[in-house]
C-alpha cells in the first residue's frame, strides 16, 4: 500500500499540479459564474492536496528543481523549492483553502452589495488566481518570472480588495494598486540591471556570477526597496490598514494572512541566496530593514491600540508583525539559523490572522458594525470570543502557540547576538500588542447588560457557518507548538541555491 | 557626424521633450495627445534599435490603447481642482530624490562594460531550430519562455475579472449612427483591421508580429464596432462566448502545460515536431482573448446579461 | 558601444523625469500616465542593452522580456483607470488618494 502511495507521491509533479489547477480554476469560474462557488473550493481544495503532496516530497526526497519546458537556464526559466519555500507553500495553500471553504459557507448569508453593483461571484476567479500566483512565486527560481508572479498577486489582491464595493474601499484598493505598480517597476529595474550586468535571470546562475559592482548594488537597493514597500514595512505601509481594513472579511484574511508574506518571502530569497553570500550584504542594509522593522513593531502597536474600529485594530496588528519578520535580517548576518524564528512567525501569524479576520465578519453581522466601542453587546456568540483569545494568545506570543516559539527563537538570537536593543523593542511590542487584545477580549468578556436580562441570547441557526472555521485556524495557530522540531528541520532543507 | 547619429540625437531630444511636455502639460488634454505621440516616437527609438515586435507592440498598445484607455477615462472623470501645492520641502525631498536616482543609475550603468556585454542572443540562436519558429522573439515568447507568457494570460484574465466586478460598464460615447463619417470608417477599416490581425499572427512566426500584437489589432476593429454605436457589436452582453473568448488563451494554454506535464516529458516541453503547431494554436487563442480584454479594459465595466438586452 | 549606453541613460532620464509627477501629481490620471512614462524608461534601458550594432542580430530575450511588460503594463493601466471612475461614480475625489 505504502508502495504505491510513494509511487504516486514521486510520480506526479506536484508543483505543476499546485499551479495549474488554480489557473485552471480560475479560468473556469470565471467562464461559468453559476458555478463559481462550487469550482471554487474544488480547486481550492485539491491544490492545496497537491501542495501538501509536494511538501512531503520535499521533506522526503530533497529539495525540488525542474527546468520548465526543458530548457535549462539560462535559456529557459527554472521553477524550484527548498525547505523555505515548501512550509510557506503549505501555509499558504491551507489557510487559503481554509478560507475558500469559510467564503462558501457564508457566501449565501452574507447581503450582496447590490447598491455598488459590485459582483460577489468576482471573488471566485480573482482567488484561485490570486492562488495561482502565490503558489508560482513561492516555486520561482529565475527573478523576471517573480515580477509576473509578483503581479499577478498585486492585481489579483487590488482586484479582491474593491469587492465590498464601499467608497473607502475603492479610494483604499487605487492606492494600493499605484503603491502596488510603483513598487513592481522600481523591481523590475532591479532586474535589468541585473541582466545587463550578468545577462542571467536564473537564481542560482545568478549566485554563481555575482559580485559586488555599482550595477549588483543598484540592483540590490531597487530590489530591496521596491519588496519593501510592498510588504508595508514602515514607513511606507500607510497603504496596508484601509486596504485590509475596509474589505470583505475573507479577503482581509487573505491579503493580511497570505498576500503580504510573498513578498517578504522573495526579499528573504534574495538576501540569504543571492546578495549575502555574494558579499554584497553588508551589514547597513540589514540593519536598516531591522530598524524600520522595529519602528513598524511600535507604530503598529500604538496604532493598534488606539484604532476605533476592531478591523483597523487587526490591520494594525498586521503591521507590527511584518516588522518582526524584518527584524530578523540582522540576525542572518552570519548563517540561516535564526531563519526558523522568521518562519514559525510568519505562519503562526497566517493562522493567527486569517481567524481573527474571519471572526469578525461574525461580529459584523450580529452588532452590525465593528466600532470597538459597541463590542461589549451580549449578543455575540461565545464561539467568536474563545476564537479572538486563542488567535490573541498566539499573537501575543504566549505557549504552546506558534507565535510563542517564534518570539522566543527571535529573542534568543537577539541576545546570542548582543543586539539588546532588539530583545527591548521586542518586548515592548508584544506589550503592546498584549494590551491592544486585551482592549478588545475585555469588552467581548464583560458584557453590558445583564445576561438574564436577555435569556435568549443565542445565534442564530446559521451561525455555526461563520464561527467554525475561524475556530479552527485560531487553534492551529495554538497548536503548531505542539508540532515539535518537524518544521525546522523542514527550513533546513536547502536547495541548490534556487 | 554620420546621420545615424544625428538621427540618434534628434530622436532622443524629441523624446526627451515629449516626456517632459506630456508630464508638465498645463491641460489633461494636451497630456493625453502628447503621451500618445510620446508612444509613437518611442516606437521609432524601438525601430532605430533592432526591435521590431516591440515597436509594433508599443505602437498599438503602449500609445493607441493606452492612450484611448486614458481619453475614455478623461472623459467621465473630470479633473481635480487646483489647490495649493504642497510645501516646498516635500517637492525639493522629491526633486532631490529624481535627480539622485538619476545620478545612482547613470553610474551604474556607465560602470558596465558595454564593449562585451553578454547577452542570451548566441544561445537562442543556437537552439532555434529546435523552436519550431524562425522568429527569435516568438521562440522566447512561445517555447522557451512559454511559462512567462503563461502566466501573463493570467495577469490579462484578473484585470477583466476585477473590471468586471467593479460594476457595469456605463455607455461608451458613440457616433451618430447615420454619421457618413461613421459608415465611411467602418466599412473598409473594421475588414482591412481583421486581415492585419491575421496576417499579423501567421506572420510572426518567421517575421516580426505575433500574437499581441494581432490581437491589439484587432481590438482595433472591436473598438471601432463599439464606437460606431452597431447594436449587435461584440462584447455588448455578458454571454458564455463572450466569457470563453476571454478566457480562451489562458485555457489552450493550459490544456497544452497540461497535456505535456502528464506524457513523458516535462511541463510545457513541446515535442518537437509539433512545436510549429502547436505555437500557432496557443497564438491564435492569445489573439482572440488579447483583443476582447482590451475591449473589456475600454469599456471599463461588465455589459448586462442577454435577459436584460431583449 | 556608446549608442547602446546613449540610449540607456536615455531611458535612465525618463525614468528620472517621471518620479516627481509619480509621486507628486494631485491628478490621478496624470500619476498613471507617470507610471507609464516610468515603465517606458526601464524598456528603454532594457532593449539599448540587448542592441548589438546596426546588422547584427540583437538579443531576442530583452525584446520578450518588454513585450511582457508593456502587455502587463496596459493590464494595470486599465485596472487602475477602471477603478478611478468608479471611485469617481462612488463620490469620493481624486485628491483624497
Amino acid at each position: 500500500m505504502s508502495d504505491t502511495v510513494s509511487a504516486l507521491l514521486a510520480g506526479v509533479d506536484w508543483a505543476a499540479v499546485a499551479i495549474l489547477t488554480p489557473l485552471a480554476g480560475g479560468a473556469a469560474a470565471f467562464v461559468l459564474p453559476d458555478r463559481a462557488r462550487a469550482i471554487g473550493v474544488a480547486a481550492s481544495v485539491t491544490t492545496a492536496a497537491a501542495a501538501v503532496a509536494l511538501v512531503w516530497l520535499i521533506a522526503t526526497a530533497g529539495p525540488y528543481d525542474l527546468a520548465v519546458g526543458g530548457w535549462s537556464a539560462p535559456l529557459g526559466i527554472r521553477i524550484a523549492a527548498d525547505g523555505l519555500s515548501a512550509v510557506l507553500i503549505g501555509m499558504t495553500n491551507l489557510v487559503g483553502a481554509s478560507v475558500a471553504v469559510h467564503a462558501a459557507l457564508t457566501g449565501r448569508q452574507t447581503k450582496p452589495v447590490a447598491e455598488a453593483g459590485v459582483a460577489a461571484w468576482g471573488f471566485w476567479p480573482l482567488w484561485l488566481l490570486l492562488l495561482a500566483g502565490l503558489n508560482a512565486l513561492y516555486l520561482s527560481a529565475d527573478v523576471f518570472n517573480l515580477y509576473v508572479t509578483l503581479e499577478i498577486v498585486g492585481l489579483s489582491a487590488v482586484g479582491l480588495a474593491a469587492l465590498s464595493g464601499k467608497a473607502e474601499a475603492f479610494k483604499a484598493a487605487i492606492r494600493y494598486l499605484l503603491v502596488g505598480i510603483i513598487a513592481s517597476l522600481v523591481y523590475l529595474l532591479g532586474v535589468t540591471l541585473l541582466f545587463a550586468q550578468y545577462g542571467v535571470l536564473d537564481l542560482a546562475g545568478l549566485r554563481a556570477v555575482l559580485v559586488p559592482a555599482p550595477a549588483t548594488q543598484f540592483a540590490m537597493v531597487a530590489m530591496l526597496a521596491a519588496l519593501a514597500m510592498k510588504s508595508a514595512l514602515f514607513p511606507l505601509h500607510g497603504w496596508l490598514p484601509p486596504a485590509h481594513g475596509n474589505a470583505t472579511s475573507p479577503v482581509s484574511a487573505l491579503l493580511s494572512a497570505l498576500v503580504v508574506k510573498a513578498s517578504l518571502y522573495i526579499a528573504v530569497r534574495l538576501w540569504l541566496d543571492l546578495y549575502q553570500p555574494a558579499g554584497l550584504g553588508d551589514d547597513a542594509i540589514a540593519t536598516v530593514l531591522g530598524v524600520l522593522g522595529a519602528c513598524a513593531v511600535l507604530w503598529g502597536g500604538l496604532q493598534a491600540l488606539i484604532a476605533k474600529r476592531l478591523k483597523l485594530v487587526v490591520a494594525y496588528s498586521t503591521v507590527a508583525q511584518i516588522g518582526y519578520l524584518f527584524m530578523c535580517f540582522p540576525l542572518w548576518a552570519d548563517g540561516r539559523e535564526a531563519l526558523a524564528a522568521f518562519v514559525y512567525l510568519a505562519v503562526a501569524h497566517a493562522f493567527a490572522k486569517s481567524a481573527l479576520f474571519l471572526a469578525c465578519e461574525q461580529v459584523q453581522r450580529t452588532l452590525g458594525d465593528d466600532q470597538v466601542s459597541s463590542l461589549s453587546k451580549p449578543e455575540l456568540p461565545g464561539a467568536v470570543k474563545v476564537t479572538f483569545a486563542l488567535a490573541a494568545v498566539s499573537l501575543v506570543g504566549l505557549p504552546p502557540s506558534g507565535g510563542f516559539i517564534g518570539k522566543w527563537l527571535l529573542l534568543e538570537s537577539t541576545l546570542s547576538h548582543g543586539l539588546t536593543v532588539w530583545t527591548v523593542i521586542v518586548l515592548c511590542g508584544t506589550l503592546l500588542s498584549a494590551a491592544a487584545m486585551a482592549r478588545v477580549l475585555a469588552r467581548f468578556f464583560a458584557p453590558e447588560g445583564q445576561a438574564a436580562a436577555h435569556p435568549q441570547v443565542v445565534g442564530d441557526a446559521a451561525s455555526w457557518r461563520f464561527s467554525l472555521t475561524p475556530l479552527l485556524l485560531a487553534v492551529a495557530a495554538v497548536g503548531i507548538g505542539l508540532l515539535g522540531a518537524w518544521p525546522v528541520e523542514l527550513v533546513g532543507i536547502v536547495g541548490t541555491a534556487q | 557626424m554620420t546621420p545615424l547619429v544625428l538621427l540618434d540625437l534628434v530622436l532622443g531630444a524629441v523624446v526627451l521633450g515629449l516626456v517632459a511636455a506630456t508630464l508638465w502639460s498645463g491641460s489633461r488634454a494636451r497630456m493625453t495627445m502628447l503621451f500618445i505621440g510620446f508612444g509613437g516616437v518611442v516606437a521609432l527609438v524601438w525601430m532605430r534599435l533592432g526591435a521590431p515586435d516591440v515597436a509594433l507592440a508599443e505602437a498599438a498598445v503602449g500609445a493607441a490603447l493606452t492612450g484611448a484607455l486614458i481619453l475614455r477615462a478623461q472623459g467621465s472623470v473630470p479633473a481635480p481642482l487646483p489647490e495649493r501645492s504642497r510645501p516646498w520641502i516635500i517637492r525639493g525631498l522629491v526633486a532631490g530624490l529624481s535627480v539622485a536616482v538619476f545620478g545612482a543609475l547613470a553610474w551604474a550603468l556607465i560602470s558596465l562594460d558595454w564593449k562585451a556585454r553578454p547577452g542570451l542572443e548566441r544561445v537562442v540562436e543556437a537552439r532555434l531550430p529546435e523552436s519550431g519558429v524562425t522568429n527569435p522573439v516568438t521562440a522566447v515568447l512561445l517555447n522557451f519562455r512559454a511559462y512567462d507568457t503563461l502566466l501573463e494570460m493570467a495577469v490579462l484574465l484578473i484585470a477583466t475579472a476585477a473590471v468586471w466586478c467593479l460594476g457595469r460598464s456605463s455607455e461608451t460615447p458613440q457616433l451618430p449612427p447615420d454619421d457618413p463619417l461613421n459608415l465611411a470608417l467602418l466599412r473598409p477599416l473594421v475588414p482591412l483591421l481583421c486581415i492585419v490581425a491575421g496576417y499579423l499572427l501567421w506572420l510572426g512566426a518567421f517575421a516580426p508580429g505575433g500574437a499581441f500584437q494581432a490581437g491589439a489589432v484587432l481590438s482595433g476593429a472591436l473598438l471601432l464596432l463599439l464606437v460606431a454605436g452597431l447594436p449587435r457589436a461584440p462584447g455588448q452582453m455578458d454571454t458564455l462566448r463572450l466569457r470563453a473568448t476571454i478566457a480562451a488563451a489562458l485555457l489552450v494554454f493550459l490544456g497544452v502545460a497540461a497535456a505535456t506535464a502528464m506524457s513523458e516529458a516535462t511541463l510545457l516541453q513541446y515535442p518537437p515536431h509539433r512545436a510549429k503547431d502547436l505555437i500557432l494554436v496557443i497564438e491564435a487563442a492569445l489573439t482572440l482573448s488579447v483583443a476582447y480584454t482590451f475591449l473589456v479594459l475600454f469599456q471599463g465595466g461588465r455589459p448586462p446579461p442577454r435577459e436584460v438586452r431583449a | 558601444m556608446t549608442v547602446s549606453l546613449g540610449y540607456a541613460l536615455l531611458g535612465a532620464a525618463i525614468l528620472a523625469l517621471s518620479i516627481y509627477p509619480l509621486v507628486l501629481a494631485r491628478d490621478l490620471l496624470r500619476r498613471i500616465v507617470a507610471a507609464n512614462a516610468f515603465g517606458t524608461g526601464i524598456f528603454l534601458i532594457l532593449v539599448a542593452l540587448g542592441f548589438r550594432g546596426e546588422g547584427a542580430t540583437p538579443d531576442p530575450t530583452t525584446h520578450g522580456l518588454v513585450l511582457t511588460g508593456i502587455i502587463v503594463a496596459v493590464s494595470a493601466t486599465g485596472l487602475a483607470l477602471a477603478l478611478v471612475a468608479r471611485m469617481h461614480a462612488a463620490g469620493a475625489r481624486l485628491e483624497d488618494v
